[in-house]
């Protein structure tokens, strides 16, 4: 029985590093060109994504937002009838009739009563939105940006960093803005902030390239590492260097 | 009664949650709309199970259409390998038990970790760390120095990449060090940049956000 405990152990835990480089290869034949290995591996991809949103919406949604208090307020275990949870529960039933509008798309006759769901959730949305992004991206940003007209940060941050951060910030801000600005030509006054406005632009468009490299070259040591290190090290009974 | 309902549930849905802004916290128009909220987490896990009907009937189609039919089966029955036991054995078998085979201690295989341990992030890392060429290719041909805006571009973006290396930390122009010149980039120009776009971007969230409560922007509708 422990012979048999070890090798299921051993399928389970070899067989999935095997599964994993074998498929981590697959992906990067792309790299020769488009091939039916790597068309195979796309399409396992797609396949096991979709699957498992389901699965993770089902758990992570369904159960707990709607299935258990549904089946408890059925079941009149939970809440307690007249409370006020119970009416919030009892309203669950809005949510889960305009989720099963959606399917309507696949009838003919009824495919138009799914824009209900959609209406409702591009309405709420769009109501949500409006708030937050308005607090949070407009005034919290704009603030934000003129720290230096708030003596109390003044005296806290001292000369040096508002020489050396704060004005600029604040010359950037108001010249990429500009830059934005296209009700008028961008002449004079205006061309010169434009001008310096794509300035910052392309410091920051600069800087996210950048990052997004490192971001994806990270990934890539990760695969290299994971391939060499739980693969072909073990494989050949090799010792890692630097371990 | 099939343009017009639409409009009305978006705008009476858009002008409540707006509304229950303003009322304090604990009185039921703000409570209701924390629910709304919650609501639109339900009805769009909906949605994802639509968009997954919508691919198994795309690739049924197309796999009898003899369009690529192996790898549509192959997808399907990923697709449908995934669900099905994440639906039997619960995506997380240490909090939910499941219908079919009770209550998963800690510890136990389980198949559907396994395919997401040693299938979906393997491919899905892969899948991204192959953009590592593609970027670095499309650099190598977009960023000439033609102009001072392509210098500051191509310059930023290398003391970037550099100043992430670890032993860079050590190097310095003159008596600036490259940890100050990319706190500086990361910073100033950067902060400035970003906070111009994300004003930009959220003055055109909340006018178009007026415009779908309003009913100008219908678009989401679809046509007829």
């Amino acid at each position: 029985m422990t012979v048999l405990a070890l090798t299921w152990q051993q399928a389970y835990h070899d067989g999935g590093i095997w599964v994993a480089a074998i498929l981590t290869l697959a992906i990067f034949s792309f790299l020769y060109r488009d091939n039916p290995v790597y068309k195979l591996a796309e399409h396992i991809f797609v396949g096991v994504a979709a699957g498992y949103t389901v699965a993770y919406a089902y758990w992570q949604v369904f159960v707990p937002n709607l299935w258990y208090p549904l089946h408890g307020l059925y079941r009149g275990s939970y809440p307690g009838r007249g409370t006020e949870e119970w009416w919030w529960t009892l309203l669950l039933h809005v949510p889960a009739a305009l989720g099963l509008l959606f399917f309507l798309r696949f009838s003919r006759r009824f495919s138009w009563l799914s824009r209900w769901a959609i209406a409702f959730l591009v309405g709420a949305y769009a109501g949500v939105n409006l708030i937050a992004y308005f607090q949070s991206d407009l005034i919290l940003q704009t603030k934000g940006t003129f720290v230096l007209l708030d003596p109390a940060r003044l005296a806290e941050d001292g000369w040096y960093k508002v020489l050396a951060l704060n004005i600029p910030i604040l010359i950037g801000v108001l010249a990429s803005l500009t830059y934005f600005f296209f009700s008028k030509p961008h002449r004079g006054v205006l061309g010169v902030s434009a001008r310096t406005g794509i300035f910052f632009l392309m410091a920051a468009f600069g800087a996210s390239f950048g990052y997004t490299v490192m971001a994806r070259i990270s990934l890539f040591i990760g695969r290299l590492q994971f391939l060499s290190y739980d693969w072909i090290y073990p494989l050949f009974d090799l010792k890692p260097p630097l371990s | 009664m099939r343009r017009t309902v639409p409009l009305v549930i978006t705008f009476i849905a858009g002008t409540f949650m707006i509304v229950s802004f303003f009322f304090h916290e604990g009185s039921i128009p703000h409570k209701l709309a924390g629910r709304v909220k919650d609501w639109g987490i339900i009805i769009a896990a909906f949605a994802v199970v639509l968009g997954t009907g919508n691919i198994i009937r795309v690739s049924l189609h197309k796999a009898r259409r003899g369009e690529d039919r192996a790898y549509k089966i192959v997808l399907l029955v990923c697709l449908f390998t995934t669900m099905g036991l994440g639906l039997v054995l619960g995506v997380d078998p240490r909090i939910h038990k499941s219908w079919l085979i009770g209550t998963w201690r800690e510890g136990h295989y389980n198949p559907f970790d396994w395919i997401y341990n040693q299938v979906q992030l393997p491919l899905g890392a892969t899948m991204f760390s192959l953009l590592v060429f593609y970027i670095t290719s499309a650099a190598y041909r977009a960023f000439r120095v033609r102009s001072l805006e392509a210098g500051i571009l191509l310059g930023t973006a290398v003391l970037v990449l550099l100043g992430q290396i670890p032993f860079m930390s050590y190097a310095s122009v003159g008596d600036v060090s490259m940890d100050s010149i990319m706190y500086w980039i990361m910073k100033v120009p950067n902060v400035a940049a970003k906070r111009a776009i994300l004003i930009g971007a959220a003055m055109g969230i909340v006018s178009m956000s007026l415009k779908i409560i309003l009913g100008i922007e219908r678009s989401y509708l679809g046509g007829d």
